[in-house]
């Protein structure tokens, strides 16, 4: 009774927050941005005219006649001519049904679904899956096991390199790590002419470009295509892994120690049980419900932060390199990936929480009552 | 002449702080019989809590110095292999209820689980070691289906009831009670003291009673212990040390306790327990002590050296020891 | 007496401010943390002093740099591949000598150079620094004979002088002078390419119908004629000659020939500041906002506590990123826009610890006894939570100073000094991965690394006090 209660607060909390979240990026992005999408309509207005020029015959009365016609239709259709708040509702209705329209400048997704910003978003999102998402589980597993093993030899050599080590990886920006790498590996290598040496970017090679934009998973079933998209792949997920194996190692090392000056593990000790289930019963099993969170909260941050460079870094077709491109690669901002991009993130990042904070209860029988 | 069960000699522990070297257990020698209880009496920081971790071996990270011999129906186990202490002795002939059980138990798992572990792992069948826990519930006077409850849902006193229960489940040789009842209420503590008579006399247990309550220790001790400052300052049967206490600082704790029916002026002990850091020199409860401010013979004896174990008259069977220079 | 002594002693979560020190530095990571800590603040001083005030506007005028090599890597570099590249030279050891004839000064100018290297200078620059110069009706003029170590002559100029600076080997007089030196001793004609500046041929001879450098002792003949009595237009105060090489200095330089090494120190204050007061706005308005939620709690903590969530749930750096390119923001702007977003966690811990203090028995005590709730606030709770606002503002620091270069990475909210960031923008815009301009993508980001890092170890060395549970290792 008082479970479900607690959660359905916390469903409507995550909600309304998402919904608030929603409005300032609309209002945002709705408000400032009219003056970059006024540019926009006369850009296309510029083109139109001049493509009616081109196939019919005009004076300049009717062209100008022409010229204002269509920028107040392209202003009413993008609704410019409408107050801000009522521009942002249109903008909020529109990302809630998923009706994400069309990118401005299709061609620097490689035209991908015509420049549906739902079809480019799909396209990148393979991308971030391979490279963030496992990419940080990768991390969280084997840093998760390196902290634990760290704690318990608390004060030791071993765990004292740990710890410097997660020092210097959460100093180093991932993306610069990045940049090294490919000086190393991609340009050093090379002007040696060593045989072994790896791409100076890109998720794929261009041949399996577009199968990859379309269909990804069929690119799976080529074995050359696979492991071309594996030697792609090395450098970034290196680079990843060397950063965030560190920070995963310290936050599984400080919550062991936390947990591990806890009473019932003395007295699991006291006991006699043997080490080994000391540690997984009275040390992980407790400390699993904050575990599990951290990294469920990590999967939808990522391209907020530095992988998005990271993925700029290295060519990489994900979220965060669109993200880019629309922002800032763009001529002007390509608002509808941009506001479609952050709202899907934002969204999914609230079901990821709603889905944690199921799992959190699961395991804590003491939120339970 | 019941046996020797564990005969404690010379032990010390010693743990690095910021401040210094703590001699929280300093040189502490003691012997228990089979079927005896012997209550370990002494204010906080007096180091007691330490002995008892001292004698299930789990002490903490930052301990410098163990050292001395115990010997558990003569076999040394201060000085095993801790591999081989763990399973043979650490609960199964050794056990320990901690101070503050309350937060002794693992929140995430249920309490039959947890009961049943150290059974399980020795090789006992599921059902076996569920029914033992259960009855081991009984014996302490809780409902046989708290194996499917979780720590919080449990009062204070239960909790403390299960602990005790799960350390009969093993049929430990010598049961340790660190400050059992400290945290409870009154109509707890008392039950809690009933239970742990009742259960001596029906598993044939031996305990180690540590408390800073004397009168509560005198309910169940057949001997005790007085302990300061980590040293034993005087062990003797329970009649030797409450009709006969000899030791000042016992003096000064007997007389300190409220009685109901005479009227007693009501005296305490002036000044505070010593750090265990940098103790005073000789005998450490020198500075305090009433007769070391009256006998000027005393001075320079009392400050300056040590007193060693004296035995004085008793009438019980267990020798009656005192650490003071009075009696030398 | 015992008990007064104790009232005194002033504890903080339990440890005086001595043992809290001495918890702090008895594990390495302290000592480390507390090493490096100096270094920083000694360096940053260090950049104070030695840059000038107006530092902005000298990095971005580009009289500043026009005499430095552009994408040169450090001088030292020699120091490990051998005599390949050869430095900057600025010469100062000339002979100069005035003749005066006819109405004319005759300013002769004489000096060598020692040239062992493979690659030669790219270029020779007359500086006179002499605003006069440009006022005369007849500007000097300039003859230069060089004498080679391999016996040959060449002559070069006339050439006049009539601006502060003046470039030698693209005058077309010079040019076309190497041409024919280079026809008429090993016949070999347009060798210097269209374009292309004369000056590294003056150090080149042909062996078997290949370039390659002529080593040895060259020698430099200045004539400069002034057309003017006053001898002292040009003088060794106001002449520089400047022989630019293909390194230069500690750092080398970037794409407009700054020097990386005084772009990289400029980095150390700007940084810095910029993290401390991200990190700052970010602990005050945490303390605040924790302390108004944890104090009054029901409603105020309520209401506050959903603020939070929206805080945390905001994505600071894709905003970030669109408010810097929409509204053309600085990086002061983005530092201010940061800490707007960032202080949900910090505003979480501040509100659990007071939470924590508020539940004490001696708050209840006080309260019992009659105290406001301002002198509990202020005897009781501040003192308890000033390492912890302490800890918060070390650990905010990194982050900011990392979000901060990742923005300044991707070219936005910048400033005029020259931050870590931006070299790296720059660094990445000119190419430097694909050329291999390991002196400019390396160090910027190891500099942030080890800022960065510096604070990160300060925190971890600090956890023993914040955390009773970690002390004593």
């Amino acid at each position: 009774m008082g479970l479900a209660r607690t959660l359905a607060v916390r469903a409507a909390t995550l909600v309304v927050l998402l919904f608030i979240v929603l409005f300032v990026i609309s209002f945002a992005l709705a408000g400032p941005a009219s003056k970059i999408l006024k540019d926009e309509i006369m850009m296309e207005t510029k083109s139109i005219i001049m493509n009616l020029m081109l196939h019919g015959h005009y004076n300049s009365t009717q062209i100008q006649q022409l010229q204002t016609q269509i920028m107040t239709e392209l202003e009413s259709a993008y609704g410019l001519n409408k107050p801000p708040a009522i521009r942002t509702l249109y903008i909020m209705y529109n990302m809630i049904v998923f009706n994400w329209g069309y990118s401005y400048f299709p061609s620097e997704y490689g035209n991908v679904g015509g420049g549906k910003v739902v079809d480019i978003i799909l396209s990148a999102l393979p991308g971030t899956i391979l490279l963030d998402t496992f990419g940080i589980l990768l991390s969280a597993f084997i840093g998760i096991e390196i902290g634990l093993r760290s704690a318990l030899k608390y004060g030791s050599k071993s765990d004292r390199a740990v710890m410097y080590y997660a020092a210097l990886a959460n100093g180093i920006p991932q993306w610069w790590l990045g940049i090294v790498m490919l000086l190393i590996f991609s340009f050093y290598l090379a002007q040696m002419h060593s045989p072994i040496s790896f791409p100076t970017g890109g998720i794929i090679s261009p041949k399996y470009y577009e199968l990859w934009l379309t269909d990804p998973v069929k690119v799976f079933t080529i074995p050359q295509a696979v492991l071309d998209l594996l030697w792609h792949f090395t450098l970034p997920l290196i680079t990843v892994l060397i950063i965030n194996i560190g920070s995963w190692a310290y936050f599984a090392r400080t919550v062991v120690l936390n947990i591990s000056q806890e009473d019932f593990v003395t007295f699991a000790k006291i006991k006699g049980l043997p080490e080994n289930h000391v540690v997984n019963r009275y040390i992980l099993r407790p400390a699993a419900p904050s575990i599990l969170t951290s990294i469920f909260i990590t999967i939808p941050f990522i391209i907020f932060g530095g992988f998005l460079v990271t993925e700029m870094v290295f060519h990489w077709w994900g979220l965060g390199y669109v993200y880019n491109i629309a922002i800032v690669g763009s001529p002007t901002p390509d608002l509808p990936v941009v506001v479609a991009l952050t709202y899907a993130s934002t969204l999914l990042y609230i079901v990821i929480i709603f889905i944690m904070e199921i799992v959190y209860i699961m395991l804590d029988p003491r939120l339970r009552e | 002449m019941s046996m020797v069960l564990l005969d404690v000699r010379n032990v010390k522990l010693y743990y690095t702080t910021t401040k210094g070297i703590v001699k929280a257990v300093d040189n502490i020698s003691f012997e228990l019989d089979e079927g005896e209880t012997l209550a370990i009496v002494g204010e906080s920081g007096s180091g007691k809590s330490t002995l008892a971790k001292l004698l299930v071996r789990v002490w903490e990270r930052n301990v410098s110095l163990v050292d001395g011999e115990i010997y558990l129906e003569g076999k040394e186990i201060l000085h095993m292999p801790e591999e081989e202490f763990r399973r043979e002795i650490r609960w199964k002939r050794i056990a320990m209820v901690p101070q503050a059980s309350m937060n002794a138990l693992n929140p995430v798992i249920k309490i039959g689980d947890q009961m049943t572990e150290p059974l399980l792992l020795q090789g006992t069948g599921k059902d076996e070691a569920l029914k033992m826990a259960m009855d081991a519930l009984e014996s302490v006077g809780l409902p046989r289906d708290l194996v499917n409850r979780y720590p919080h849902q449990l009062s204070g006193g239960m909790k403390q009831r299960v602990i005790i229960a799960m350390s009969i489940m093993a049929h430990p040789k010598v049961v340790i009670l660190d400050e059992p009842t400290s945290a409870l209420d009154v109509i707890t503590q008392a039950n809690i003291m009933n239970l742990l008579k009742k259960l001596k006399w029906e598993y044939k247990l031996s305990y180690i009673f540590i408390t800073h309550d004397l009168s509560l220790a005198s309910e169940l001790a057949d001997s005790v212990a007085i302990m300061y400052a980590g040293k034993l300052v005087e062990i003797g049967g329970a009649e030797d040390i409450y009709t006969n206490p000899s030791h000042p600082y016992t003096q000064g704790l007997i007389s300190s306790v409220p009685t109901l029916r005479t009227d007693k002026t009501l005296s305490f002990i002036p000044g505070e327990v010593p750090s265990l850091i940098n103790p005073p020199s000789g005998c450490r409860f020198h500075p305090r002590c009433p007769f070391y401010k009256d006998r000027d013979y005393l001075k320079g004896l009392c400050d300056e050296k040590e007193p060693p174990m004296v035995e004085l008259e008793g009438k019980a069977s267990r020798k009656h020891l005192v650490a003071c220079w009075l009696y030398k | 007496m015992s008990m007064a002594k104790k009232q005194r002693e002033f504890r903080i979560l339990g440890m005086t401010p001595s043992e809290i020190t001495k918890e702090f530095f008895s594990s390495s990571t302290g000592k480390i943390s507390a090493a490096l800590f100096i270094i920083l603040v000694v360096v940053s001083m260090y950049a104070l002093i030695v840059l000038p005030p107006n530092f902005a506007s000298v990095w971005n005028n580009p009289k500043y740099w026009q005499l430095n090599p552009q994408y040169a890597p450090p001088a030292w570099i020699n120091s490990l591949i051998g005599p390949v590249y050869s430095p900057q030279v600025y010469v100062h050891d000339y002979t100069y000598a005035v003749q005066q004839q006819n109405g004319v000064t005759y300013i002769t100018v004489t000096f060598n150079v020692n040239y062992e290297y493979d690659k030669p200078w790219s270029e020779i620059f007359i500086v006179i620094n002499n605003p006069a110069i440009y006022s005369m009706p007849q500007p000097p003029v300039l003859s230069v004979t060089v004498y080679r170590p391999d016996g040959s002559k060449i002559t070069l100029g006339p050439l006049p002088i009539n601006s502060r600076v003046t470039t030698f080997g693209v005058a077309s007089e010079v040019i076309s002078q190497v041409n024919l030196f280079y026809n008429e001793e090993y016949h070999v004609s347009s060798i210097v390419p269209t374009g292309s500046s004369a000056t590294p041929y003056i150090f080149y001879t042909i062996n078997n119908g290949k370039l390659t450098p002529l080593k040895g002792t060259y020698k430099f003949d200045f004539v400069f004629y002034v057309f003017s009595q006053n001898s002292s237009v040009i003088n060794r105060n106001n002449l520089e000659i400047v022989l630019q090489g293909q390194t230069y200095g500690l750092m080398g330089t970037d794409n407009e020939g700054h020097d990386l090494w005084l772009g990289l120190l400029a980095g150390f204050p700007i940084d810095l500041a910029v993290g401390l007061l991200s990190a700052l706005i970010i602990v005050v308005i945490a303390v605040i906002i924790g302390i108004v939620a944890g104090f009054y709690g029901g409603l105020t903590d309520e209401s506050l506590m959903r603020l939070t969530d929206f805080v945390i749930l905001l994505p600071a750096f894709p905003l970030l990123i669109v408010f810097s390119v929409l509204f053309g923001w600085s990086i002061w702007d983005a530092v201010i826009f940061l800490a707007i977003v960032s202080w949900g966690a910090s505003a979480r811990i501040i509100r659990a610890m007071i939470m924590q203090i508020r539940s004490a028995q001696y708050i209840e005590s006080a309260v019992i006894a009659g105290a406001s709730r301002m002198w509990i606030l202020r005897n009781h709770i501040l003192p308890q939570i000033i390492p912890y606002i302490l800890y918060l503002l070390v650990t905010n620091v990194p982050g900011a100073i990392l979000t901060l270069a990742s923005i300044n990475f991707l070219g936005l909210a910048g400033s005029e000094y020259p931050t870590w960031g931006m070299l790296l923008y720059y660094a990445d815009e000119f190419g430097a991965l694909t050329s291999g301009y390991w002196w400019w993508v390396i160090p910027p980001g190891l500099l942030v690394a080890f800022v960065a890092v510096v604070f990160i170890l300060t925190a971890m060395a600090s956890e023993p006090v914040v955390n009773p549970r970690l002390r004593y290792g």
